[in-house]
């Protein structure tokens, strides 16, 4: 057995890019072919690991971190709260001006429906003026 | 992309830095201070966080680098059974001890790459960078330490010459 299988093999277990060829000598090799089971043994070992922090350690870290949140970031239904500003003078600036311009309507005189037009014509003075 | 909360990063992280400092030191009074540690400067500098590395890589960094102040102060053993949290099942137990007493063959600085590869998850180049080392030397810390441990983890092993 060899450090190149071993190194090869180890990297290998690791998803690291190989050289199929010393793959290949190696697990033709009896010894080669328990090399791999064995760190596949090693890695299965630690996936077995149970070591965690205390329940009390936990809650305390928890709960410290939840305090540590910062305050509600800036944001309102998913916008910047400056876009949502924004929008809101908009509104408020449209508002207003609808309302000036609704008011200066009230105020003008009526628009002319129809135009009537007096004209010169053959009027003649008629004595008594009746009709 | 969203910064992840403090909160977010402990719920996904905060199992495999325990696991990383209590292997490597042996010390779980040690791995529950250096993760509290972790997030409290994870706190204090999340806003400068960028996404642009991975989290497990940032925390790893600051776990590391936490213990490297601790070891002047800390007189590192190897590690020693103390598995209290697990009394209550036997076969975990029996997995962890088997792990502690495993871990003690293996020098530091193997155990360290192996340790951040195998808990922490972290790419070659990814420890090579904390561990101030190339790549290669990192591969092969990583198989020197898979060789001496499956002698003592695996039953087909034999003990290497």
């Amino acid at each position: 057995m060899t450090d190149r299988w071993n190194e090869t093999l180890s990297r290998l277990i690791d998803g690291d890019p190989v050289d199929p060829g010393v793959v290949a000598e190696a697990l033709e090799s009896p010894d080669g072919r328990r090399l791999l089971v064995d760190f596949t043994a090693v890695r299965a070992a630690f996936d077995r690991d149970t070591a965690a922090p205390s329940a009390a350690f936990l809650g305390q870290m928890q709960s410290a971190l939840a305090a540590a949140e910062p305050h509600p970031a800036p944001r309102a239904g998913g916008f910047p709260l400056r876009l949502v500003a924004l929008a809101a003078a908009a509104a408020l600036l449209l508002g207003v001006g609808f309302e000036n311009w609704r008011h200066r309507r009230v105020e003008a005189p009526p628009s002319a429906a129809r135009v009537l037009r007096f004209e010169t014509s053959d009027w003649t003075s008629v004595k008594g003026g009746g009709r | 992309m969203d910064t992840p909360t403090a909160a977010d990063l402990f719920q996904r992280h905060h199992l495999a830095l325990f696991r990383y400092v209590y292997r490597l030191t042996g010390r779980r009074d040690v791995a529950e201070d250096v993760v509290q540690e972790v997030f409290v400067r994870v706190v204090r500098r999340l806003d400068a966080y960028q996404t642009m590395g991975r989290e497990a890589a940032w925390l790893f960094t600051i776990a590391r680098r936490l213990l490297v102040d601790r070891h002047r102060a800390l007189e590192r053993r190897p590690p020693p059974v103390d598995d209290s949290a697990d009394a209550s099942i036997p076969a975990h137990q029996e997995t962890s001890a088997a792990l502690a007493e495993a871990l003690a063959q293996v020098l530091e600085v193997e155990r360290d790459a192996f340790l951040l590869r195998e808990v922490g998850g972290l790419s070659y180049d990814e420890i090579a960078l904390l561990c101030h080392t190339t790549p290669d030397s990192v591969r092969s810390r990583i198989y020197r330490a898979r060789v001496r441990l499956r002698a003592m983890l695996s039953p087909t092993a034999q003990v290497p010459s």
